[in-house]
């Protein structure tokens, strides 16, 4: 019988009570091992030597850039913003002599979803405002692991011309220092920076732009049709989810990743 | 327990506040960011441990989670708190591991014998949460869904603050509230009927 159930409150005080009995192992040092890590990633310069203000300078730069494209509006000003690995080149225009462009990027091998888990170094988040992927693979980025999520189209979710799918979403890590995986050309007037909901900084890319992959085998030039909503969650996870949807529609989308 | 090498944490006697040696990290200085680890080390084991169930799987995450939030410090403000900065970032860490080793254990509560873990002065409710109550709720705990168990652990066993939680979490403090409230209400109809908690708590405050 229901009411035979302790109370909330009860369970409160209960829960508090069973905090105290928990037997945790001895905390390790970790300084040693954490300081080793960090020297041999000096070593091998890997990162950078200040890691903060690296990005930090690159942030007063963002913020610099953002309020000189609202000044200059209309100039021919390139400016670059960068959220996680991925770095967005204002263009005047998108070049119509560009050299070939390749069809879209490989999504590669489909894998089920349990396996990508084990195989990437974070958790990967799934929109709970959508229905499981259509397909799940694994790509290997500059620098370090990625993910790529695709849904068919559905109602609410049309089709990106011209590929099969109504909605694709990537994640990977991208670490402040790391050389960034992607560099977007995006013409003047089609991106904004702006917040989810949660407080992460996202930028939002709308029509045709440019996607360039520094890959081992050199630059790759693929021209992107949908609208597209780049922001960084916890854990220095950079999510890309490309769409037709409006802004608010994508926000929304965005916001149920988790 | 012996400290490593302890960094100079203090100016006159004064602790380094976090957000001085997180500013000083972001300069460069790793002295200061063990500080910060030596600070944090403990909650951040304890958090990887109550998510992977595992004291080898729980180390690694937590050492893995302090490398990387050491060059993500850009991203962290320094006059934002540390502590459920870098809990957000084990968590994640712990959450992959356990994952990625596909262990569906439930939440970590090896129970200590005898003697309250922590402070040497136990509360009322630990001098009296024993036998049949306590295995009942640690059997319904065990049965609860992932995310609610984690909710649980952060505000009653971290005793992580709602606004801390919302950091964890990556989510509004009222998200924190709703999931909460919703996380405590399927452990008490987890609870087998019958069992009353009143008869052996007593009020808080004593």
């Amino acid at each position: 019988m229901d009411d035979a159930r302790p109370s909330v409150m009860e369970l409160e005080h209960a829960l508090r009570g069973l905090a105290r009995e928990i037997a945790y192992p001895v905390t390790p040092s970790l300084v040693p091992a954490v300081r080793s890590r960090l020297a041999a990633d000096r070593v091998q310069q890997l990162r950078p030597p200040f890691p903060g203000r690296a990005l930090w300078s690159r942030r007063r730069i963002l913020v610099l850039a953002v309020l000189g494209l609202l000044v200059l509006a209309g100039a021919a000003v390139a400016a670059r913003l960068a959220i996680g690995a991925i770095q967005v080149r204002i263009v005047p225009s998108l070049s119509t002599t560009s050299p070939t462009f390749e069809t879209r990027p490989n999504l590669g091998g489909a894998i089920p979803l349990q396996q990508a888990r084990s195989a990437v170094s974070f958790p990967i988040g799934l929109p709970s405002a959508l229905p499981p992927p259509d397909r799940v693979s694994l790509a290997e980025s500059y620098v370090g692991d990625r993910v790529v999520l695709a849904w068919r189209p559905q109602v609410g979710l049309s089709r990106i011309e011209p590929t099969p799918w109504g909605a694709v979403l990537m994640e990977f890590v991208g670490f402040a220092g790391t050389k960034e995986v992607a560099v977007k050309e995006v013409p003047e007037g089609h991106v904004e920076y702006l917040q989810l909901p949660s407080g992460d900084a996202a930028l939002w890319i709308t029509g045709p732009h440019d996607l360039v992959l520094r890959t081992a085998a050199g630059e790759r030039r693929f021209r992107i049709t949908g609208n597209v909503l780049i922001w960084e969650g916890g854990g220095g996870v950079t999510y890309r989810l490309e769409t037709t949807l409006s802004r608010p529609d994508a926000l929304r989308l965005a916001s149920s990743v988790g | 327990m012996r400290r490593e090498d302890p960094v100079p944490s203090s100016v006159e006697g004064r602790p380094l506040e976090d957000a001085e040696l997180t500013e000083r990290a972001k300069d460069g200085d790793v002295r200061a960011y063990e500080e910060l680890v030596l600070r944090y080390r403990e909650v951040a084991c304890r958090t990887a441990y109550l998510i992977t169930g595992n004291a080898a799987d729980a180390e690694d995450a937590a050492q893995d989670a302090f490398v990387k939030a050491f060059y993500a410090l850009s991203r962290f403000r320094s006059d934002a708190p540390f502590r459920p900065w870098i809990l957000r970032i084990v968590s994640n860490e712990a959450k992959n591991r356990r994952r990625s080793a596909r262990r569906r254990e439930g939440l970590a509560l090896r129970l200590a014998e005898g003697r309250p873990s922590g402070d040497a002065a136990p509360s009322p409710e630990a001098t009296v949460l024993s036998g049949e109550t306590r295995d009942a709720l640690v059997a319904a705990l065990e049965r609860l869904p992932e995310g609610d168990r984690h909710v649980i652990a952060y505000r009653y066993f971290l005793d992580l603050s709602e606004a801390e939680m919302a950091i964890v979490m990556g989510c509004r403090r009222g998200t924190v509230k709703s999931r909460l409230a919703r996380a405590l209400a399927r452990l008490r109809e987890a609870m087998p009927a019958g069992i009353s908690l009143s008869e052996h708590l007593e009020p808080a405050d004593g």
